[in-house]
């Protein structure tokens, strides 16, 4: 398994794409954590569609991952990707990582 | 609009640059919070007519101060309809950073007197307010506060106390009795006193609820090693991959803590912060692998037995 890692989020890449039936919408520097405390961002246009508590992202050029206060930028390469929150054990059962 | 375009700056104009930030730079260095501040006062009432101007609404003629965010949401929730609730807008002081550059296109003459003029209007505020609740009926306002610590960054900060301190404070809606001095941050985290002044009392459910930010905060607060004896968890695995330290804790109660070193951060610095991870873990590897282990096509997150019997993980990039 290869993964990036951005804090505490997790990005997939998709080398097989995103799969067929799920609709992307387009958007400009996602939010994909921390909306209320420290965003993690996806700088530029990219498409995107919100899946299982993360998020499908269709990158068409290049971008990168920004975060408002503690992490360094990451890039994004063109190409499908997948970005979710990392998981830990709550009480008695699995839980996203609260950002 | 004006149509002045600068493509570089004269000695005199950079040496504006420095007036301006140092003039901003006293809402934290030299707070306010004590100065005599009423609801009839100018600025106050000015600033309040231009908010609700760009609301299109008009201003009330209630305008209350208050002396911390605490007390502007607990009179909010006396003044609202039932089942509504308030929160500071944010605006004014959290406005700082434009109203600066402005500010400083002002002073170099980029902006005329009566394009600068609503913003001048926002200015002025600032250095007596520091953050509003709006309402229709009221505009609640909060005056600075008495005392700002930071850290050598900047950042609010303090170990032993309130980073921030209100000219007073009232208790917490949900704590009846119990009046909290101020706001509690360490290096810029957002925390609560408990953590701060009474670390030795925060129990393992109290830890296990903490975002990612607080943990590291408290980690850092108390020592890890008071973190590892509070979760009555001891180190069974040790490992370096990626060049990051990590360690697996394991409690008598079968619980299993991943303590985990950040690649480097903005500001130098490499903390630590510890997560639980899955009972059945038994490995560093296992645990690392756990964390991550979702297949996104399939909608499928890996199993800890699944994550122990293969823990390889490559991570490329890690920030």
């Amino acid at each position: 398994m290869r993964v990036d890692l951005h804090g505490d989020i997790t990005i997939h890449p998709l080398p097989g794409g995103i799969p067929a039936g799920i609709e992307l919408k387009p958007a400009r520097d996602i939010v994909i954590a921390g909306a209320k405390s420290s965003p993690h961002t996806i700088r530029g246009e990219i498409l995107f569609a919100e899946r299982n508590g993360g998020f499908f992202v269709r990158v068409m050029k290049s971008t990168s991952v920004d975060h408002s206060t503690r992490h360094n930028d990451i890039i994004l390469t063109k190409g499908d990707h997948f970005a979710h929150p990392q998981r830990e054990r709550g009480d008695g059962q699995d839980q996203a990582v609260a950002d | 609009m004006s149509n002045t375009i600068l493509t570089e700056l004269t000695q005199k104009q950079e040496a504006l640059t420095d007036v301006v930030v140092k003039k901003y730079m006293e809402i934290v260095e030299k707070p306010r919070g004590g100065m005599e501040l009423t609801a009839d006062d100018p600025d106050i009432v000015n600033v309040v007519k231009l908010i609700y101007r760009c609301c299109d609404k008009a201003a009330p003629k209630d305008i209350r101060i208050v002396d911390s965010i605490r007390a502007a949401n607990r009179l909010a929730d006396t003044l609202l309809d039932p089942g509504y609730t308030a929160s500071p807008n944010g605006c004014l002081v959290a406005e700082v950073a434009w109203v600066a550059r402005y500010d400083y296109y002002h002073l170099i003459q980029v902006l005329s007197d009566s394009e600068y003029a609503d913003t001048q209007t926002i200015e002025r505020a600032l250095f007596k307010v520091w953050d509003c609740v709006l309402l229709d009926e009221c505009a609640i306002l909060v005056r600075h506060p008495t005392e700002i610590h930071r850290d050598e960054q900047g950042r609010p900060h303090r170990k032993d106390g309130p980073a921030i301190v209100w000219k007073s404070c009232c208790e917490y809606k949900d704590r009846p009795g119990v009046v909290i001095p101020g706001e509690y941050v360490w290096h810029g985290v957002i925390v609560n006193q408990q953590i701060i002044e009474a670390p030795e009392t925060v129990t393992p459910e109290q830890y296990a609820a903490l975002n990612a930010d607080q943990k590291r905060a408290f980690g850092e607060r108390f020592g890890w090693a008071n973190v590892a004896d509070m979760l009555k968890a001891k180190a069974v695995e040790s490992a370096v991959i990626d060049g990051l330290e990590y360690e697996l804790l394991a409690a008598d109660n079968g619980e299993r803590w991943l303590k985990m070193q950040s690649p480097i951060l903005k500001d130098g610095s490499q903390p630590y912060h510890v997560e639980k991870t899955h009972e059945d873990i038994r490995t560093v590897a296992g645990a690392r692998k756990w964390r991550v282990a979702y297949d996104p096509i399939r909608d499928y997150w890996w199993t800890p037995e699944e994550c122990e019997e293969d823990p390889s993980l490559v991570v490329g990039q890690h920030a």
